[in-house]
């Protein structure tokens, strides 16, 4: 769900996510190499998980001012004060699942807040921005599915708390995190998710049998992909880009190029207007036309030769 | 840019990368300290296995049986760190260089190194890491793991200074001088970039740039598949029975693959002729390393995580300054960089047509002072107003009046003297009248207040010695070191932040759709 947020106008990722389609079944079907997580780094993020919740009260207080002594565990959304350890909720986000493996939230009496545990370091007190966006829209998608299953969603609070290594070691450190943000932007993604999903695909998204092989792709395939540069970490990825090198288009060479472009999505059509070879359509083409033949232009003086 | 749309839409359409500079606009060394590695997952201060040295036949191979252990990791970083001071004590040497002190009237005698070190490393990932180890070293109990770290830790400063050459990223490298067909984020692979830019015979820069991608990657992180099938057996074998030849036999077949591509992207960069500027800018890299030996020597290197405000300033400063000048530099060394500036249409290239060496105005003054006129046809209309500035070399001239075929200049600096008059350009002359000149000044003048609120109540910290106009050596960008020579003894740990000081702007990367 989370890697909705990543795709922005990819109308075949959300086809992707409101047709609940099986990952794994995906790459075996586009014949991609499996994602999978090094046995290392899986051993890392569990010796940290285990290490920081052994202090996670401490770390509660001190951020969030919350007194707690140690984690309880509940079965449902809790409603007092204290620290809750939720294990495999089944949580829905508009009309689709989510599950995460566990869910801990702090809780003040009237504000339940979502503490994430993760084992990428804070260097300096720097972490990756890539990876905290990327954590805060997982967190974003937890916090959206809480609140739909809880009675009042203002208790659920969007500021969470991102506890991490620091530098070289294990020690853990927090910080909170708000990601309300990322909640309004996946509340308008929501919105749109299955307004144009194909027969096929719809019929697996209401519960029907879960489409194999060339059968969904070809059902994907008639959703319309925005190829661009946030794509290579989408599970479309190597489909969606030998799609736009066989067409030719314009976006495989990046948001760049489709941008200057525009309605031009052939990469042959932009360089015969560059070339002064195609009779430019209207004016948003005149100006695309003009602009890439000075560029031409320019590109032939500097090597010399004639374009 | 323009230029880069229409580059990359004919490489695409040749599939093949084209040609973004026809000079070197990079230092390279004649005996560059190659590195390429892998570290265990997640963890960048535990090497699983580097390579590294100046000889690309005879690499050398460090690996460690388990990362994990510390001993184990001290003994392999030790072996490194001695090889690091090895090849850096070639660049001791230095020579007398007489400088301008004060207000030029004074002459000062500097000593400079002659070479400086040149780290080349196969993508940005590693760069990284190269400075994440450093700051690892740093904090280890022993000085010569230590010194190895603050060295790491001054090559890697280096590589946040635009123009910079100390530390290359072979991805970069290529970038700088090709374009490809395929996404920016793509071109962050070596692999796919050198199919890009040299495919094998037979098979186009789309299959190439697949078969790349099926190899091992160039690290630091590893294939989490080839990590549970190969590397876990190797480690394990490793471990319980003493015996590394699995696992070096491991680390140099996938280590190999980026090692090569390495030597391969310095090979292509060095086919062309240096840009002219690029001494230039080595200098100031020869200069900010003699500062930094002269600090290692004294015992007074030291790391801060967050700049004050006052040397941030300088930081910020340095860093405009430098983008600036290394992007007006690439344009005046390089033709096929000045075409970025033809296609925008703030330069003009064209043909003098006619001229008026002798023509006078009268200056506010009432003298009557020389202001010869050049008239440029050109292919395109000039279309920026009347008053914009155009650099020829170092004639400095102001556009008149500009019509769809010609452009009417004054020349107001440098050839507005009769002696110089021979400067400027004959009829019939093709010229390329660029935006900016060859001098260009960046007054670093402190502004009254600074743009953003002093933290807390500590006072300005003592500002780094300015040795060179480019040479501030403020270390280590986002996050950021400055040396600080009021500090003394060993080079002391780096600073840990406090807890919960954590920079995690997670709306940062969110803003740019």
């Amino acid at each position: 769900m989370a890697g909705l947020l990543d795709a922005p106008g990819c109308r075949r990722r959300l086809a992707l996510d409101a047709a609940r389609v099986d990952l794994g079944v995906l790459a075996e079907a586009i014949g991609a190499p499996p994602s999978g997580q090094s046995p290392y780094a899986r051993e890392r993020d569990g010796t940290f998980a285990h290490l920081a919740t052994a202090r996670l009260p401490e770390l509660v207080t001190r951020h969030l001012g919350i007194e707690c002594t140690a984690a309880v565990e509940t079965e449902a959304l809790p409603s007092g004060p204290g620290l809750w350890v939720w294990r495999e909720p089944r949580l829905r986000l508009g009309d689709l699942p989510v599950t995460p493996d566990q869910v801990v939230l702090a809780s003040d009496g009237t504000l339940l807040h979502p503490v994430e545990i993760r084992s990428y370091a804070v260097v300096d007190g720097h972490a990756d921005p890539a990876k905290v966006a990327g954590t805060a829209r997982e967190v974003a998608v937890i916090v959206g599915a809480l609140r739909q299953a809880a009675p009042v969603p203002e208790r659920i609070s969007s500021r969470a708390l991102l506890v991490l290594p620091r530098n070289f070691g294990l020690a853990p450190v927090a910080t909170t995190l708000d990601v309300a943000p990322q909640v309004r932007r996946l509340g308008w993604a929501l919105a749109r998710l299955r307004t144009d999903l194909p027969d096929r695909l719809r019929r697996q998204a209401d519960g029907g049998p879960a489409l194999q092989g060339d059968a969904l792709v070809g059902a994907l395939a008639e959703v319309e992909a925005r190829f661009g540069d946030g794509c290579p970490s989408c599970p479309m990825y190597t489909h969606c880009r030998t799609g736009a090198e066989q067409d030719g288009s314009v976006a495989r060479a990046g948001a760049a190029a489709a941008n200057l472009c525009g309605p031009v999505g052939l990469a042959a059509h932009a360089l015969a207007l560059a070339h002064g070879e195609r009779t430019p359509q209207g004016e948003s083409e005149q100006a695309i036309a003009a602009e890439l033949a000075r560029a031409a232009q320019a590109y032939g003086w500097a090597t010399g030769s004639v374009p | 840019m323009s230029l880069d749309v229409y580059q990359r839409l004919l490489a695409l359409s040749r599939a093949r990368a084209v040609p973004a500079a026809s000079r070197a606009h990079r230092h390279l060394s004649p005996r560059p300290w190659v590195l390429s590695g892998y570290h265990l997952a997640g963890e960048p201060s535990a090497p699983v296995a580097i390579r590294y040295g100046s000889f690309r036949d005879s690499p050398k191979l460090l690996t460690i049986a388990e990362p994990r252990d510390r001993k184990q990791r001290f003994t392999a970083l030790g072996a490194l760190a001695r090889d690091l001071a090895t090849y850096l004590s070639r660049y001791t040497v230095t020579e007398p260089v007489v400088r301008a002190t004060g207000n030029g009237r004074e002459l000062d005698v500097n000593h400079c190194c002659v070479d400086a070190p040149q780290l080349v490393v196969p993508n940005e990932a590693t760069a990284h890491w190269v400075g994440l180890l450093g700051q690892y070293l740093r904090t280890l109990d022993d000085p010569v793991l230590q010194q190895a770290g603050a060295h790491l830790g001054w090559i890697a400063s280096r590589r946040h200074l635009p123009g910079s050459s100390v530390l290359l990223t072979a991805t970069d490298l290529l970038t700088t001088h090709w374009r490809t067909g395929q996404l920016p984020t793509e071109d962050g692979h070596l692999g796919r970039l050198l199919a890009w830019i040299e495919p094998p015979a037979g098979s186009d820069a789309w299959q190439a740039a697949r078969d790349a991608e099926a190899r091992p990657p160039a690290g630091p992180a590893s294939d989490p598949a080839w990590d549970q099938v190969v590397l876990r057996p190797a480690l394990e074998r490793a471990k319980e029975q003493g015996d590394v030849r699995r696992l070096k036999i491991a680390a140099t077949e996938v280590l190999d693959g980026a090692w090569r591509d390495t030597w391969a992207a310095l090979d292509l960069v060095r086919l062309l002729p240096p840009g002219e500027h690029v001494a230039r800018r080595w200098e100031s890299d020869r200069w900010s390393w003699t500062r930094h030996r002269e600090r290692v020597l004294a015992g007074t290197v030291s790391f801060t995580t967050r700049l004050a405000d006052v040397p941030a300033y300088r930081y910020l400063h340095e860093l405009e300054t430098r983008t600036t000048a290394l992007d007006r530099q690439m344009a005046l060394d390089d033709p096929l960089v000045m075409a970025r500036y033809l296609a925008t249409g703030e330069a003009v290239a064209g043909v003098v047509v006619k001229r008026d060496p002798e023509h006078t105005i009268t200056n506010a003054g009432g003298r009557s002072v020389l202001r010869p006129l050049l008239w440029v046809r050109t292919n395109a209309a000039f279309d920026r107003p009347a008053g914009t500035e155009l650099w020829l070399g170092k004639l400095g001239m102001t556009v008149r009046a500009a019509t769809d075929d010609t452009v009417e200049l004054m020349v107001v600096s440098g050839a507005v003297t009769r002696p110089k008059l021979n400067l400027l350009p004959e009829t019939d002359t093709e010229v390329v009248l660029a935006p900016f000149g060859p001098q260009q000044h960046f007054p670093d003048n402190l502004p009254d207040e600074l743009p953003w609120p002093t933290r807390g109540h500590r006072r300005p910290a003592a500002e780094p010695e300015q040795d060179d106009e480019l040479d501030t050596d403020v270390a280590a960008g986002p996050p950021t070191a400055t040396p600080q020579p009021r500090l003394s003894g060993a080079v002391p740990a780096a600073r840990t932040a406090p807890d919960g000081e954590i920079d995690a702007v997670a709306s940062g990367t969110e803003a740019a759709e």
